[in-house]
């Protein structure tokens, strides 16, 4: 957001906003940041909790007319998240995932899990009246389609196109990564549509796909298809498929 | 609550390690009262528009969401997975508080919603290669009235 500010402001445009990562705009001398003590991901803070976004927006806003020199402003408010030393858990009961390695179980497994949060997935969106489910170029009605592409390319037995394809927004491997972003995003409306299933972030949300999705396996498995196919340009492609720390089949907490 | 001591390690360090590159400030400027000045939105959490192109790993160009976009029809499609992106499925004014704005706006306090927000692909490893459409979108905003960008991360 840093270089982003100085070069909006080269044509007469003040800017502001708010900065998650203080070392960033503090050492970018931006003209104007409220930085947030908000996790990432959240930078207006909570979700559905307008009273709170907006005194962030007011806090950032102010700025403009009080600042008279590059500032960042220090946000005086966490974000309510939560009982941090609580326990989190998903309230829908899903099959503890295990290693297959038949291409067709594997995407049997999968599809039980989908089809286990679906009922919770349409809450969820008819609740919000939207979906974030989508960056593939491939809606949620084709959710189970996304699922089959990931096993096959997890597994390696991707079939070859037969005219057939849904209209994809990525080419290969790309495409993997946003399938991936898509069915995640299922699993989480999914999840969030159960009564007081909030989760306190990205650990919480992790912890969950990674520790006890089928989901998460598969998303480790496409992760050590794309190291094998040993293409060193394809090395970013990891990282947007699975968070730091979580690449390993033993859960790490820290 | 979360800072870098609470990020996983390797991340954390990721941040810290990154090159922040040394922009030049533009002249101060001092823009109208807040209760007079047009305000924009600039995202850089990979926002589109559902029949938009998606953002590709890497993009420099920029996404237009027109003021009357419905904000439910906003996809992210960021590259980082290492943030927690319930927040903006759960709720787009997390990252995009097109409706907090308009709060204001109608509570008298800001002057006006800009016709047009911007957004971009955050998690450049070299943020300077933005200078050219983020150039653009400042005069953009400029010829639109507008008086201040409010910027989001995600």
């Amino acid at each position: 957001m840093g270089a982003l500010s100085h070069y909006i402001e080269r044509a007469g445009v003040a800017t502001t906003g708010v900065s998650l990562i203080r070392e960033h705009v503090a050492g970018m001398t931006v003209p104007r940041s409220l930085w947030v003590p908000f996790p990432l991901g959240r930078p207006m803070g909570p979700a559905d909790d307008a009273d709170f976004q907006r005194d962030v927006l007011r806090s950032g806003l102010a700025l403009l007319n009080s600042a008279t020199e590059p500032t960042v402003a220090d946000y005086a408010h966490d974000a309510p998240m939560g009982d941090p030393a609580g326990e989190w858990a998903c309230a829908i009961a899903l099959p503890q995932p295990e290693p297959i390695d038949d291409a067709d179980a594997l995407v049997q497994a999968l599809l039980d899990e989908v089809r286990a949060l679906a009922p919770w997935y349409d809450e969820g969106r008819r609740k919000r009246g939207r979906s974030a489910v989508g960056a593939s170029g491939v809606g949620a009605d084709q959710i189970e389609l996304m699922a089959g592409e990931l096993v096959r390319f997890a597994t390696g037995t991707e079939q070859e196109p037969n005219g057939e394809e849904p209209n994809w927004a990525h080419d290969r491997p790309a495409r993997y990564k946003y399938i991936t972003d898509d069915l995640r995003a299922f699993y989480h409306e999914a999840m969030l549509a159960q009564p007081g299933s909030q989760p306190r972030g990205d650990a919480d949300l992790h912890g969950w796909v990674f520790g006890q999705t089928q989901l998460g396996e598969v998303i480790r498995m496409a992760a050590d298809r794309v190291q094998e196919m040993g293409d060193r340009r394809l090395a970013p492609l990891i990282i947007g498929l699975i968070p730091a720390g979580y690449r390993s089949r033993t859960l790490r907490t820290w | 609550m979360v800072r870098l001591d609470d990020l996983h390690p390797n991340m954390a360090a990721n941040l810290l390690a990154l090159e922040l590159p040394q922009i030049e400030p533009a002249d101060w400027i001092t823009p109208p009262p807040l209760a007079e000045a047009t305000v924009a939105l600039v995202t850089t959490a990979g926002l589109a528009r559902r029949d938009d192109r998606r953002f590709t790993p890497g993009a420099v160009e920029y996404r237009l969401i027109p003021g009357d976009t419905d904000p439910a029809d906003l996809q992210m499609s960021h590259f980082s997975v290492n943030f927690d992106r319930s927040a903006f499925q759960q709720d787009y004014n997390v990252a995009f508080p097109i409706d907090r704005l308009r709060e204001l706006v109608e509570a008298g306090e800001v002057g006006a919603v800009a016709p047009h927000h911007y957004s971009f692909m955050g998690a450049l490893p070299d943020a300077t290669r933005l200078e050219q459409t983020g150039e653009e979108v400042g005069r953009l905003l400029k010829e639109a009235g507008v008086d201040a960008a409010f910027l989001t991360p995600v």
